[in-house]
């Protein structure tokens, strides 16, 4: 597609078009992914997705943030927002890492359960997990906790427990984060006190 | 990039915009939540494609000041029903405002609405007129 049926396009959105969104998106979603995608050669291909429709769709929830007479065409300005989407999440994946690791130190119990069938160890881990689980207070937090110990990952689980399934997925993905930080926390504070 | 490729991430990004309240994908999962059906049940009752259910999910949903002609562009651009989309984008609609209401409201109006109306006898109801 070239650059002045983008900029019809671009047109058609502003005025309230509902498809155009979708006819920008088909056009460019192919071209700027494999850009991206050389552009950072070694990472997940599937952050270089999420970042090129984020921007994507980013735009076309409010395309007045592209201003046509600034000279920049749409198809790089498009780019610049995805490449910094990219790179976004480059530096979230190696926060997340670190958490992880952290994370990994504090609930030992999970990496543990996996060694079900050795009576000992089992018996270590429930003495764990009733330590971890008293040191909470909030039966939610506790619930979470549980969750967690049991390697559940999906947001909707942990969603119930904290009572808040009727939220947006995306409200549900920011306060079960919050709710882990800061067991995370409440944790390791307790911990460090009872050393 | 080839054709399943385009395919996998149009596929994702319809993913995604189902996540952003702006989208019609979003109006879309949602219906397939209260109603608890699949992608392929809602794309038959909708009489769209399952290839071209993703790129409908990239559409902006409808305004409520331009409801009619909104709807009208979508569904001309899939080829759909226009009653059976607005329906489906209304009932979502309905049921977002009640989840808008605070709570107390909220159980007060379903709780209005679950009633069983009380013959009334003084004005001749079904009662009065038996013998």
């Amino acid at each position: 597609m070239d650059r002045d049926e983008l900029l019809r396009l671009h047109r058609r959105l502003v005025d309230g078009g509902r498809t155009a969104s979708e006819e920008i998106a088909t056009a460019l979603l192919g071209s700027l992914t494999t850009e991206l995608s050389r552009e950072f050669p070694t990472i997940d291909i599937g952050l270089v997705w999420d970042g090129v429709t984020d921007a994507l769709l980013d735009y076309c929830a409010e395309p007045t943030a592209f201003d046509a007479d600034r000279g920049v065409p749409l198809d790089r300005y498009l780019h610049r927002n995805a490449w910094r989407n990219v790179a976004n999440f480059l530096r979230q994946e190696k926060r997340r890492k670190i958490r992880e690791e952290k994370s990994a130190e504090l609930y030992p119990v999970v990496e543990l359960s996996a060694s079900a069938g050795n009576p000992s160890e089992d018996n270590e881990n429930s003495h764990r997990r009733h330590h971890l689980l008293a040191l909470l207070k909030d039966t939610r937090d506790r619930q979470v906790l549980e969750l967690r110990l049991q390697g559940e990952r999906r947001t909707s689980e942990f969603a119930k427990a904290l009572g808040i399934s009727h939220l947006p997925i995306e409200t549900q993905r920011l306060e079960v984060k919050k709710a882990k930080d800061r067991i995370s926390k409440v944790i390791s504070r307790k911990k460090g006190s009872n050393r | 990039m080839n054709y399943r490729e385009k395919a996998a991430i149009l596929m994702r990004a319809a993913r995604r915009a189902s996540a952003r309240t702006e989208y019609l994908g979003w109006l879309l999962a949602r219906y397939r939540q209260i109603e608890n059906c699949s992608e392929p049940e809602l794309a038959k009752r909708l009489g769209v494609s399952t290839a071209d259910f993703p790129r409908m999910a990239l559409c902006l949903r409808p305004r409520s000041k331009h409801f009619a002609a909104d709807v009208s562009e979508i569904a001309e651009k899939f080829g759909l029903d226009n009653s059976e989309l607005a329906a489906v984008v209304r009932l979502v609609e309905a049921a977002e405002a009640i989840q808008a209401l605070p709570p107390s409201a909220r159980d007060a109006g379903l709780l209005m609405a679950a009633r069983a109306r009380k013959p009334n006898r003084k004005k001749g109801g079904s009662d009065a007129k038996k013998p």
